[in-house]
């Protein structure tokens, strides 16, 4: 099995945050790891979803929808540790 | 701003802005249902961008007048939007509800808006949704604004002047 590359994945994921913040009239500059997604403006349910999407593409995996709460996906930080569970 | 009232149902209300942009295919293809994307493959990029957030906007206040969070699969509730009737839903396998015992209404509150409501009835009844503007639209006629997609019918649902 393939080592999955977490720093480039982050990078992905955060480079996909700054989009969806664009797309919402969002600015996102120096977005902080452990910083409330939802506090900046990123998520609706839309932009949240949207982003699972992306983040399944992503990673190859299903993410079922009891897994998309605050706890898993609040935060840059806790996505990364969420898929670190999961890859 | 939308809020949805009701005395004793369950109610979920949503609304949407259809100028994003962002995922729309993506999220189509993961989260609605098959007829809802033949719907979509058909049309003119322009009509299934509409559609996609019509579609939307219904499943996410069903998803609302449930009370279940985005832990419901989107994709076992599906819509059919016929001009001149109010939504209709069907349910996929595993999901247990009557789609007899749903109304929705589905509004254009403003030029880029989608408005969806979704209403828990007595199976077979009619509900009858009424609609108030909160704040008048600036320079403008509020009632005349608003606009039913598709045209509302008598008991479908009707928008009063603040």
């Amino acid at each position: 099995m393939p080592t999955t590359d977490f720093a480039s994945l982050e990078t992905t994921l955060r480079g996909y945050l700054e989009k969806l913040a664009d797309s919402r009239g969002k600015a996102l500059p120096n977005l902080g790891r452990a910083e409330r997604l939802i506090d900046r403006g990123i998520f609706d349910s839309m932009s949240l979803l949207d982003f699972v999407v992306f983040t399944e593409k992503s990673c190859g995996i299903k993410i079922p929808g009891e897994d998309v709460h605050p706890e898993n996906f609040g935060s840059l930080e806790a996505i990364m540790l969420y898929l670190q569970e999961r890859l | 701003m939308a809020c949805a009232v009701t005395l004793e149902r369950d109610v979920g209300i949503d609304v949407e802005h259809i100028g994003r942009r962002a995922g729309t295919g993506a999220l189509a293809e993961r989260h609605f249902s098959s007829s809802e994307n033949l719907l979509l493959a058909s049309l003119p990029s322009t009509g299934a961008h509409a559609l996609f957030f019509s579609l939307w906007t219904l499943k996410e206040a069903y998803v609302k007048a449930r009370g279940l969070g985005l832990g419901l699969p989107l994709d076992v509730v599906s819509f059919q939007i016929v001009p001149g009737a109010p939504p209709a839903v069907s349910f996929g396998p595993g999901h247990d509800e009557d789609a007899r015992a749903w109304q929705f209404a589905l509004l254009e509150p403003r030029p880029g808006y989608r408005l969806a409501v979704a209403a828990r009835r007595e199976i077979g009844a009619e509900a009858d949704f009424v609609f108030f503007p909160m704040v008048p639209p600036p320079g403008g006629d509020s009632a005349s604004s608003s606009k039913a997609l598709p045209p509302a019918p008598g008991g479908f649902g009707h928008f009063m002047p603040a």
